[in-house]
């Protein structure tokens, strides 16, 4: 990894945390008042090429950090962990016949849409089952706890897919 | 030992998915209200910061309501000061002061609230610094809010009504029956008194008031009033739906209440239950 990827992913770290906590966090939807989860991107568009072991420290960092701000202690670096471990499995999974290529990146305009929307609703899916399982520990009814995650992985994903024809084009 | 290494070498990637899990999910479990640490809560000084610049922001959409709250609430003060005033001509003597000088009160702004979460906090910004310790009692214009957790130097964490680890000690106000209010809806307009007696007349719309029992809030502060109530068979008390008087989705200025004389009561229930 060049310093300048590796500048650009601290860099990234950092904003995804600021606008997660900051702005997203601030956003109600439905009546039970689902959070879209943007600070994902991060483990999604974290390169082919990253060792797994870092991936999985990255990602409890990265969930522990929300945590604080947010005051869940645990919850969103607990599925941020279980996302970056079952990634590299997924991404085996979805891979072409020929392997990734070399320099390119999990975006759709490397990999196309139809891919990176498989890749990405997958992890947003199992993130968000594992967090409001997690938060409500039968707290919550089942159609309840549905809903939040089908709400919640729907309008995350809008955002996210927004983000891959703005910010991350290239 | 040499297979043990190879095994680690093998399974690394399992091994430490597995650590970071139970770290994260033990933090899950043990989030106890007393160990509440403040550098890992949104009351932590860089947190606050930055909720609190955005808050200033927000606070400009809200300011033409929060008036409308703060002059009804100086009305009724007024209100009532009218007639403490005429009280206290009639009597010779001021007794019923006594109580309310074991408390004093702060006044602080909320920079962070939550509601739709299963533990729900709110960061307010006054601090260590402004007095305020763990175990103060915060309340609203229009009752009980929640209690301090955890403070920083200019913030500090308060535990919401609106937490399923948070539990309150209520009565009915005409009764002065007592019970535990607890919030188990996932609702940030009802909670649930439990343990009152099934014995006792109680009707929809009756008012819910703090008991005092606790060193933390004084006695009489508005909870709620009674939504809907049944009878539980089984274990002959009431399950009370409670919908609180407190909006906590437009919360903004909050007030501390802190016990002058907790360390007195507290001593003193300790040097007792260490004696019997």
């Amino acid at each position: 990894m060049s310093i300048n990827v590796l500048a650009r992913n601290i860099g990234r770290f950092l904003i995804l945390v600021l606008i997660q906590v900051f702005i997203f966090n601030n956003i109600h939807l439905t009546s039970y008042g689902v959070v879209p989860v943007v600070y994902i991107l991060y483990i999604i568009l974290l390169p082919f090429e990253t060792p797994k072991w870092i991936v999985l420290l990255l990602a409890f960092f990265l969930g522990f950090s929300i945590d604080i701000f947010s005051d869940t202690l645990g919850l969103n670096a607990a599925s941020s962990v279980l996302i970056a471990f079952i990634r590299p499995g997924l991404l085996n999974y979805l891979a072409p016949r020929t392997g990734y290529e070399i320099g390119s990146f999990p975006r759709i305009y490397y990999q196309g849409a139809n891919w990176f929307l498989k890749y990405s609703i997958s992890l947003v899916l199992i993130h968000q089952v594992s967090y409001y399982l997690l938060e409500s520990f039968g707290f919550d009814n089942f159609w309840v706890l549905l809903y939040k995650v089908f709400i919640a992985s729907l309008i995350s994903m809008i955002l996210i897919v927004i983000s891959q024809y703005t910010i991350f084009r290239k | 030992m040499k297979t043990l290494i190879n095994v680690i070498i093998r399974f690394h990637l399992v091994i430490l998915f597995l650590i970071l899990e139970i770290i994260s999910i033990s933090m899950v479990v043990s989030d106890d209200l007393e160990k509440k640490k403040v550098v890992f809560s949104s009351a932590n000084s860089i947190s606050g910061y930055f909720n609190k610049k955005i808050n200033t922001w927000l606070a400009y959409f809200t300011l033409a309501q929060e008036n409308e709250v703060l002059r009804n609430e100086n009305l009724a003060l007024r209100n009532r000061l009218n007639k403490l005033q005429a009280l206290s001509k009639n009597s010779e003597r001021d007794t019923f002061l006594i109580d309310s000088v074991k408390y004093s009160y702060l006044s602080a702004t909320v920079v962070n609230n939550s509601i739709y979460k299963a533990q729900n906090f709110i960061t307010i910004d006054k601090g260590k610094a402004d007095g305020i310790k763990i175990d103060c009692g915060v309340i609203g214009t229009d009752g009980v809010v929640g209690v301090v957790v955890a403070v920083s130097e200019h913030y500090a964490l308060v535990v919401s009504l609106l937490n399923s680890r948070f539990g309150l000690s209520a009565k009915i106000k005409n009764s002065n029956h007592f019970g535990s209010l607890y919030w188990t809806k996932n609702d940030y307009r009802y909670a649930t008194l439990e343990e009152v007696p099934n014995h006792v007349k109680i009707s929809k719309g009756d008012s819910i008031v703090t008991s005092g029992f606790s060193a933390i809030f004084p006695a009489g502060i508005p909870i709620g009033t009674i939504e809907d109530f049944r009878t539980n068979v089984s274990n002959n008390f009431y399950e009370i739906d409670v919908k609180l008087s407190t909006d906590f989705k437009s919360l903004y200025y909050v007030y501390v209440i802190d016990n002058t004389m907790r360390d007195e009561l507290l001593l003193l229930e300790n040097s007792v239950s260490n004696e019997y």
